[in-house]
C-alpha cells in the first residue's frame, strides 16, 4: 500500500515538474531563437545593403565587369568573419525557389513569376545542422575539423541597377545554439537532480505518514487474531492520533464486550456443570431404589421406605427445577413497581415465618420505623423469605435469633436480615450469589437447600436496581443488607 | 458373611448401599460423618469399608489416612476426576467406584475385594444343600450332585447375588460368556435342571418379566 501511494504521488509530482521544466525550456528556446533570428536578420540587412550599394555604384559607373570580383571580395571578407555569402545573378529561367526546413526537407516552392518582390525581403530562415558537404561547398571556412556546427541561412534578393541578384547568407550560429543546448542541458540536470531529491523527500515523508498507519495495521491484525488487549500507542494531536484514539476506544469496547461474553458463557457453563452435579445425586438414589425394588423381594415396610426415598429425592429435584424456573422467570420479569408499606410487609413476613422459627425454638424479630419502599410485593416477599430462611439455617436451635430490620430515610430504604448463626468465611462471600454455590461443600444439611436461594435474591435485587451487601463473621453471625434507592424520594 | 462399614453422608444413598449389601447377607453399619469412623472402627472388626470422599467432619482422603485399624477400602463417590481416582488408589484403597452405581456392579466389586482379602465364604449352605465355591462341588442330602460347568456358573451367580433378581440375559452372560449366541430359553432349561437336582423349586423364584432370584432367609 505504501509503495503504491509512493509511486502514485511521485508520478504526479514528476508530471508537474516536467510540465514546469518544459514550459521554461520552451520559453528559453523561443526567446533564444528569435534573438538569433533578429541578430542574423540585422546582419543580413547590413551585408546585403552594403553589397547592393556597391554593385549599384558599379552599375552607375558602368563597370559591370567588376561585379563578380566585388562579390568574391565580399565573400572572402564575410568568410573571414565566419559568414558564408552566396550571391548569384538572377536568371529568369530559374523561375522558382525552394525553401527547406531545418532538417533539409522541402517545404514549399516560391515562384518568382507570381511574386517578383517575394525575394526582396528575407523570407526564409533555415536552421539546420550543417552537413559536411554543405559546409565545404562554401569554401573558405572548413567546418570539417570543428565537427557539429549550426548554420542559419537567410535568402533574399537585391536589385542593384537593373539586375536582380539572389543572396544567400549563411551564419554560423553554433555558439548560440550550443548556448541554448547548454541551458536545456542545465534544465535537464536540474530536473533529474530535483526528481531524485524529491523521491527521497517523498519517501521519507510517506514513511513518517505511514508509520502510525502501519502500527494501526499491526494492531488490527493482532486483534483479528484474538488478542483483544492490544492497543496502538501513538502520541500527538494530528488526524492520525485522533484515528488511533478512536481505534483504541473501539478496541476497549470490543474487549469489554468479549470479556463480558466470556464471563457470561463461563458462568453458564458453571451453572450447567453444577446443575448436572445437583441432579446426579438425587438421580443416583432414585435409580438405585427403583432397581432395588425391582430386584429384591421386599416386604411392605421396605417398599414404603424405598418409595419414600424415591419421592423425597424426586421432590428435591422438583425444588431445583422450580427454583430454576423462578430464576428464568425473574430474568424476563417486567417490573410493575408499587409503593409498599414496610410495617405492613414486615407484619406479613412475621406471620408467615414465625412458625418455622418457633419449631426450632428460635427467635424471629422484626424492627421497623415505618416508611414506604418502592418495589414488587411478591418479589420482596420472596427476597425476605429467602434471607430469613438462610438466617434460620445458619443458627443453632434454641439460641438462634434472626432480626428483620427496615430503615427508611428520604433517599433510601434499607432492609436487612441479621442472624447470630455460624457466620460465613470471607472467601465464600463473593461467590454466595452464584447458582448452586454452597458454603459447605459436603452439603451435610442438604435437605435444607439447593443453593439457589441467594441467586434468586440477587436477581430480585437487580430487578429493583437495589444493592446487596453481605457482612459476616465466623461464630458471630451474618448481616445481609438490601439498599433500595430507586423511586424512594418520589413518595 | 462380611462386616461392612458404610461411610456416606447422604442418608438415602447410605441406606440404599446398606440394603443392597444386606440382601446378600453382609452385616452393615452406617456412618454419616467422616470424623466418626475411627470411633466405630474401634468397636467392630470390619472386613470392608465403603467410603465417600465429600464428607462432613473429615473427607474420605483424611479418613483413610487416619484409620487406626487396617480396613480394606472401596471409594464410592460422585467425584469422577482421574486425579481423585489416582489419589484414592494411591492412599491404599482397593477400588474406586463412581456414582451413580449399578447394584450388581457394587456387589461384584465388594465380592472381588472380599475374595482378595479371603473374607468371602467358601461354602454356601441352605437346608440340605452345600455348595463349595472354590472346589465347584455341590452336595445334596450328603451326596455329591453332578453339575455341568454352565450349571455351576449359574448357581454360583445366583448365590453370590442371592435375594437379587438376575435377568436371563445377565445369567446367560455370566454362565456362558458374552460371546455366546444362545437363546435365553437355555437359561430356563438349566434353571429347571438345577431346581430338580436340588429340590429348589421354591428357592429359585421366577421373577415376573425379569429372571430368577435365589431367595434366602435374611
Amino acid at each position: 500500500m505504501k509503495l503504491k501511494t509512493f509511486f502514485k504521488s511521485y508520478l504526479l509530482f514528476l508530471s508537474v515538474l516536467l510540465a514546469a521544466i518544459s514550459t521554461i525550456s520552451i520559453y528559453f528556446t523561443n526567446r533564444h531563437m528569435s534573438l538569433i533570428h533578429e541578430q542574423s536578420l540585422a546582419e543580413y540587412e547590413r551585408i546585403v545593403t552594403n553589397l547592393e550599394r556597391e554593385i549599384d555604384a558599379l552599375y552607375e559607373r558602368d563597370q559591370q565587369n567588376l561585379i563578380q570580383g566585388l562579390i568574391e571580395s565580399h565573400q572572402i571578407f564575410q568568410g573571414e568573419r565566419g559568414v558564408s555569402l552566396w550571391v548569384d545573378l538572377w536568371q529568369a529561367d530559374w523561375g522558382t525557389l525552394r525553401a527547406y526546413d531545418e532538417a533539409g526537407n522541402f517545404i514549399r516552392e516560391i515562384s518568382f513569376d507570381d511574386d517578383p518582390d517575394a525575394f526582396l525581403d528575407p523570407s526564409e530562415f533555415l536552421l539546420r545542422e550543417a552537413p559536411d558537404i554543405w559546409a565545404s561547398s562554401f569554401g573558405p571556412i572548413d567546418y570539417l575539423d570543428i565537427g557539429r556546427r549550426y548554420e542559419l541561412g537567410i535568402h533574399g534578393r537585391i536589385q542593384p541597377g537593373t539586375e536582380i541578384f539572389e543572396t544567400n547568407v549563411i551564419f554560423d550560429v553554433t555558439d548560440s545554439i550550443l548556448e541554448l543546448r547548454q541551458i536545456q542541458r542545465t534544465l535537464l540536470i536540474f530536473f533529474i537532480t530535483f526528481s531524485l531529491i524529491a523521491a527521497g523527500v517523498l519517501y521519507t515523508l510517506l514513511n513518517r505518514i505511514f508509520q502510525p498507519l502501519e502500527l494501526v495495521a499491526q494492531s488490527t491484525q493482532k486483534i483479528a487474531q484474538g488478542d483483544y488487549g492490544e492497543r496502538v500507542r501513538i502520541k500527538g494531536t494530528d488526524e492520525l492520533a485522533l484515528v488511533t484514539t478512536n481505534f483504541n476506544q473501539m478496541a476497549e469496547v470490543i474487549e469489554q464486550h468479549i470479556t463480558h461474553l466470556k464471563d457470561e458463557s463461563h458462568r453458564k457453563q458453571q451453572f450447567i456443570d453444577n446443575l448436572a452435579h445437583e441432579l446426579r445425586t438425587p438421580l443416583t438414589s432414585i435409580y438405585g431404589y427403583a432397581e432395588y425394588m425391582q430386584r429384591a423381594n421386599l416386604d411392605e415396610e421396605e417398599k414404603f421406605e424405598s418409595t419414600t426415598f424415591i419421592m423425597e429425592e424426586a421432590g428435591h429435584m422438583r425444588n431445583i427445577t422450580n427454583a430454576m424456573l423462578e430464576l428464568t422467570k425473574l430474568r424476563n420479569y417486567e417490573t410493575k413497581l408499587e409503593k409498599i408499606d414496610i410495617d405492613e410487609l414486615f407484619g406479613q413476613m412475621k406471620s408467615s415465618l414465625e412458625m418455622a422459627f418457633q419449631q426450632q425454638d428460635m427467635v424471629f424479630i422484626t424492627e421497623s420505623a415505618g416508611g414506604v419502599v418502592t418495589g414488587q410485593i411478591d418479589l420482596l416477599r420472596s427476597l425476605i423469605t429467602n434471607l430469613c430462611v438462610n438466617g434460620l439455617k445458619a443458627c443453632a436451635p434454641g439460641v438462634g435469633r434472626v432480626v428483620l430490620k427496615g430503615v427508611a430515610t428520604t433517599h433510601k430504604v434499607e432492609i436487612s436480615v441479621v442472624d447470630n448463626g455460624s457466620g460465613i468465611e470471607k472467601s465464600h462471600i463473593a461467590k454466595l450469589t452464584e447458582p448452586f454455590y454452597q458454603v459447605d461443600e459436603v452439603r451435610n444439611k442438604r435437605a435444607d437447600g439447593i443453593g439457589l436461594g441467594l441467586a434468586i435474591v440477587k436477581q430480585i435485587v437487580d430487578i429493583h436496581e437495589a444493592e446487596l451487601t453481605i457482612a459476616s463473621e465466623v461464630g458471630v453471625g451474618t448481616e445481609v443488607k438490601v439498599m433500595f434507592s430507586r423511586g424512594v424520594d418520589l413518595g | 458373611m462380611a462386616k461392612i462399614l458404610i461411610v456416606e453422608d447422604e442418608k438415602a444413598i447410605n441406606t440404599l448401599i446398606r440394603k443392597n449389601l444386606e440382601l446378600v447377607g453382609h452385616k452393615c453399619i452406617s456412618v454419616f460423618d467422616g470424623s466418626a469412623v475411627n470411633e466405630v472402627a474401634e468397636m467392630h472388626d470390619f472386613d470392608l469399608m465403603l467410603l465417600d470422599i465429600m464428607l462432613p467432619g473429615a473427607d474420605g482422603f483424611q479418613v483413610i489416612g487416619q484409620l487406626i485399624k487396617e480396613i480394606p477400602v472401596i471409594f464410592l463417590t460422585a467425584r469422577d476426576a482421574v486425579g481423585d481416582k489416582i489419589r484414592g488408589l494411591n492412599l491404599g484403597a482397593y477400588d474406586y467406584m463412581v456414582k451413580p452405581f449399578d447394584m450388581l456392579e457394587l456387589q461384584a466389586r465388594v465380592e472381588a475385594v472380599l475374595r482378595r482379602t479371603q473374607k468371602t465364604a467358601n461354602q454356601f449352605k441352605l437346608g440340605e444343600v452345600v455348595v463349595e465355591m472354590e472346589g465347584r462341588l455341590v452336595w445334596f442330602k450328603g451326596n455329591m450332585v453332578d453339575f455341568t460347568p454352565q450349571e455351576f456358573n449359574l448357581i454360583e451367580a445366583l448365590i453370590r447375588n442371592r435375594n437379587i433378581a438376575l435377568s436371563r440375559e445377565k445369567l446367560l452372560d455370566i454362565a456362558w460368556g458374552f460371546d455366546y449366541l444362545g437363546d435365553t430359553r437355555t437359561v430356563d432349561v438349566h434353571i429347571h435342571t438345577i431346581r430338580k437336582k436340588l429340590e429348589w423349586e421354591d428357592v429359585i423364584k421366577t421373577v415376573y418379566k425379569l429372571g430368577y432370584r435365589l431367595e434366602v432367609p435374611r
